[in-house]
């Protein structure tokens, strides 16, 4: 009789399961186990219809043999340490700002969030309007205040930090999540912390940093996939240039899959940013040992 | 038994009158455009339909990435039946095998492509041994210049006999002001037309090694860079950034610019400021010229099932004469010569427009080159132009772009041709 | 109490500058939407246009099909929207309701999935999806999601499963109702604000997605907003910002409406799974 009802509860738990078994199966697994073959193969759609075996020359040719290879990966180390500290630290500003009691505030949470809701390829030419050098709106605040007004997309030292001040607009998410994370912060602290005496600084150091803690590493891991798959906003607005100065790295493998058709040597490109997003995100997890609190030891 | 009579002998009625008015063949064209264009082919077919209510043409235009559909296309082998194509392709897509040889069809109708064509759209669409399409339209470069700043500068307008030392004159008098309103002399000159102004090449003209680092072509992008950075009578690359070549031609900031016999529809509608239109100025040294000349046209699907249907397509768009008039009347400069040198289509201009001196473009069809950057080759393309970038960036000398460009470029072509 | 004043005004001092920031870009790219041309290239610049030039509305609008695109968009929309929201929320009560063997490995298989870049699987389902024939039609881009939904999409609503009480449950069964019974009676409607938020998430992600319809969508009258846009960039080229600024923020409108009417829904969706997860 017990052992009925297991068997039916685990039939059912496939059947529940079964779109997402299916869709892992044939959209994740087979594909991944495919791709790790194209990688292996020389297969340019544009010459040769079916994928040659070559073992791993396109891994070779990638890491020893292509300086565009190099730099898109420099490229892309630059905008993901950019983009993703300095986002994480305005996201969380912008949190603690919100978590105010004050009239008004959901007209600034929304303010701060939407952007990060729009993003895509309008954003991307509003964007690249605002930073026009001559008359976009930001070199004519920055020429008001006396500041130089750099080239921006026109120039190769100023078109990464471009991209990344336009990645800031789209923090909220990040923000939202923690304002979740600061909501969730018993208030009995901080009101055993005033008994205490202790001041706002360092109810943020010993209070709210460590209870947020785990929403930190969740928010860096998000942003380091994230930037390491920037695509869009440099397809529409630079296509790589000028120069290569902002040739990202899936870019570079879209251009390779898509514009070139190589389609082994965009495979392998695809697989060695699988491991370095898990070199990557491995690294922060492990030392999260050492700075992520969870709330059982504060507890103690 | 009378009902069933009757049935029968309307199931004959209708198979003998099916049979009669057979289903026309459908065949399947792709080309690209902008909306304008795409109108332009509309009427096109529409003549031929006219003419050919046997064969029925299914459009399919794409407006964007052209180039990469169509190689995705031949790689899944449900590619249109005819194919708009571009002679930069370099009968590429014929030794491959994807495009129908299409000798063969013109032999058997007897078409003089010697004495209808100028010689070099057809030679440019044909690889050793195959003709890869027929041209129906050409397009080519001349220097553009505005009337109003010639005028306020003091200078006569650019003549067919100018060289480039005149050219380089006249641009630094053009030049006034600061800022972001700067008047500049240039304000469009592509990158290959500077490879090739004093005779220069990019590759070689089989296209199998890349030969740009040469004396001639450095001294092109030398003259190039010293335009922007020397002279500074052209926009740096952020000041392009800011507007564009066609931005600050077509409001007046900007005496002259390269650009396409196509960019004339645009500027008859956009710019305010008198303009016209002179061939390229010349090296001073040969008293040669360098345009580029594209020709579109159309090709045959090797996989085809209605080749000859499609070749019907791809004649009448070459060489029907109506069609050709629509071409010219319309749009640019027909493929055909004849119709190309009329004063029908010299002197004559589309509704709306104002004269300007058409010969320009077509005189220079017959001593145009082409450029190494179409279709297939378009990685090529991005290498130089990233090159490019850089010298105008003031961030790399031509010498080292020339060099590096030389390097990538035949390790591409060496994979691209093997 | 004075105390207390001084912290709002702060509080305020401290949101406004930045809120400014965040909204520049949209006051200027609707200045810019209506100024007619010359006015766009004015040194120094013009908050307000004048003439105000609502025309570049209807002609940005009229210059490319955006009626069809936007037609399009709706439409592979509405279909993924519906199947990420059915498919995953059915997966989401098996991982939180049911019991199996198997159930933990699944699960961190689940988990695990959401670390791939989509880089690695893109060439090979783009290759399953040319050898079915589906180049150029819209199932790539609407087929997927009624496989799971997304790793992600999962996880959030089993996350909001789990704190519902069980009891419910049990008190269901003993009524004789079924497993899908009690997903569909008892879980779904108290899932309320999980349910708002993804279908708002994946809406987003759906209306503005590039990279599919770009690899996917060839002919004119299949394409989105996001893959129209691109096309009117290039045909314009940059001369005529004024439109283009005018088009990008019609094709924003929807997007801004839906947020905005879904918006207390949504953030309170958001902060609950958030809290949970």
């Amino acid at each position: 009789m017990y052992k009925k009802r297991v068997i039916k509860e685990t039939i059912y738990f496939h059947l529940y399961i079964s779109p997402w078994l299916l869709g892992f199966l044939i959209f994740t697994l087979w594909p991944i186990i495919q791709s790790l073959y194209i990688s292996l193969t020389d297969w340019e759609m544009q010459l040769n219809k079916y994928p040659k075996f070559i073992g791993i020359s396109n891994y070779r040719n990638l890491l020893f043999n292509d300086e565009l290879f190099w730099i898109s990966l420099k490229n892309t180390i630059y905008y993901a340490f950019g983009s993703v500290p300095l986002g994480l630290i305005l996201a969380l500003i912008l949190a603690l700002l919100l978590n105010q009691k004050l009239r008004g505030i959901t007209i600034f949470r929304t303010i701060f969030y939407l952007p990060s809701v729009i993003s895509g390829v309008a954003v991307a030419l509003l964007w690249v309007w605002i930073f026009n050098p001559n008359f976009g709106i930001v070199n004519v605040i920055l020429a008001k205040l006396g500041l130089p007004t750099p080239g921006w997309f026109g120039d190769p030292e100023w078109a990464m930090p471009a991209l990344i001040i336009m990645s800031f607009w789209g923090v909220g998410g990040s923000m939202l999540i923690f304002l979740a994370g600061l909501q969730g912060i018993p208030t009995e602290f901080y009101e055993a912390a005033e008994i205490d005496g202790a001041n706002l600084w360092s109810k943020f150091r010993h209070i709210t940093l460590p209870m947020l803690s785990p929403t930190i590493l969740f928010n860096l891991v998000m942003g380091i996939i994230g930037s390491f798959q920037v695509f869009t906003n440099v397809y529409i607005m630079t296509s790589g240039g000028p120069g290569t100065a902002t040739l990202v790295y899936v870019l570079y493998l879209f251009q390779n899959a898509f514009l070139y058709f190589k389609m082994g040597y965009a495979s392998a490109m695809a697989w060695i940013l699988f491991v370095i997003i898990l070199i990557l995100t491995l690294l922060v997890i492990k030392s999260s040992a050492f700075w992520v609190y969870y709330e059982t030891e504060v507890k103690k | 038994m009378r009902k069933l009579l009757l049935v029968l002998c309307l199931v004959v009625l209708v198979l003998i009158s099916s049979v009669l008015y057979a289903a026309p063949v459908e065949i399947r064209y792709m080309y690209w455009g902008s909306t304008e264009e795409i109108q332009f082919r509309e009427d096109m077919i529409k003549i031929f339909e006219q003419k050919h209510p046997d064969i029925k043409v299914i459009r399919e235009p794409y407006p964007a990435e052209y180039d990469r559909k169509l190689t995705a296309q031949l790689a899944a082998g449900n590619a249109a039946d005819v194919i708009n194509m571009c002679n930069d392709w370099w009968g590429q897509r014929a030794r491959q095998g994807a495009f129908e040889d299409l000798m063969p069809f013109v032999k058997r109708d007897k078409i003089d492509l010697a004495k209808l064509f100028w010689t070099f759209p057809i030679k440019s669409m044909q690889s050793p041994g195959i003709l890869e399409g027929l041209p129906y339209i050409l397009k080519t470069q001349a220097l553009f210049y505005n009337k109003r700043l010639f005028d306020e500068a003091g200078l006569a307008y650019p003549k067919d006999n100018w060289t480039w030392d005149d050219f380089l004159e006249a641009a630094i008098k053009l030049t006034k002001g600061e800022g972001p309103k700067k008047q500049y002399g240039v304000v469009g000159f592509p990158s290959i037309n500077a490879a090739w102004m004093y005779g220069g090449e990019v590759t070689s003209s089989n296209m199998k090694i890349v030969i740009a680092n040469n004396p001639k072509t450095l001294k092109g992008i030398q003259f190039l860079r010293d335009l922007v950075f020397k002279y500074k009578v052209m926009p740096t690359q952020a000041e392009f950034q800011a507007m564009g070549t066609g931005a600050r031609f077509s409001t007046g900031m900007g005496g002259m610019m390269i650009d396409y016999s196509w960019s004339v529809a645009w500027l008859q509608k956009a710019m305010k400021d008198p303009w016209d239109v002179v061939q390229l100025p010349m090296d001073p040294t040969t008293k040669k010229r360098y345009p580029e000349c594209r020709a579109d046209g159309l090709a045959i699907y090797s996989q085809s099932k209605n080749k000859d249907a499609a070749w019907e397509l791809v004649k009448a768009f070459a060489t029907d004469p109506d069609i050709q008039r629509y071409v010219a009347k319309n749009e640019g400069i027909p493929a055909l010569k004849a119709i190309a040198l009329s004063p029908d289509h010299l002197n004559t201009f589309r509704e709306g427009f104002k004269p300007y001196n058409k010969k320009a473009f077509v005189d220079a069809v017959s001593y145009s080159k082409l450029q190494p950057f179409g279709g297939y080759y378009e990685e090529l393309g991005t290498a130089w132009y990233r090159e490019m970038d850089l010298v105008l960036l003031g961030k790399q000398s031509p010498e080292e772009a020339l060099k590096r460009f030389q390097k990538i470029g035949n390790e591409i072509l060496k994979r691209l041709t093997r | 109490m004075k105390k207390k004043i001084i912290k709002i005004i702060i509080g305020y001092l401290l949101l406004i500058p930045f809120a400014i920031l965040f909204l520049i870009p949209f006051l200027w790219s609707i200045s810019t939407a209506l100024k007619p041309l010359d006015q766009v290239f004015l040194f120094p610049p013009k908050w307000i246009p004048d003439p105000v030039m609502w025309d570049n509305f209807i002609i940005g609008w009229r210059s490319v099909p955006f009626g069809r695109f936007f037609l399009n968009t709706t439409i592979i929309t509405v279909l993924a929207v519906l199947g990420t929201v059915l498919s995953s929320s059915i997966v989401a009560y098996g991982f939180a309701r049911l019991e199996s063997f198997d159930k933990n490995i699944l699960f961190i298989i689940l988990l695990s999935t959401m670390m791939l870049p989509g880089q690695v699987t893109m060439i090979p389902i783009y290759i399953l999806f040319k050898n079915l024939g589906w180049l150029n039609t819209f199932f790539p881009l609407i087929i997927p999601s009624w496989f799971g939904g997304g790793a992600f999409n999962i996880f959030l609503f089993r996350q909001f499963f789990l704190t519902i009480p069980k009891e419910f449950d049990d008190a269901a069964k003993v009524d004789g109702a079924g497993y899908f019974d009690i997903f569909w009676e008892i879980i779904l409607p108290l899932s309320k604000p999980v349910l708002i938020t993804i279908t708002i998430f994946s809406f987003i992600y759906h209306w503005n997605d590039f990279l599919n319809p770009l690899i996917y969508l060839n002919k004119m009258e299949k394409f989105t907003i996001a893959v129209g846009l691109r096309y009117f960039q290039n045909a314009y080229q940059a001369t005529y910002i004024n439109l283009m600024m005018a088009v990008s923020l019609i094709a924003l409108a929807p997007v801004l409406v839906i947020f905005l009417l879904a918006q207390r829904f949504f953030i309170k969706g958001i902060v609950l799974s958030g809290l949970k997860g």
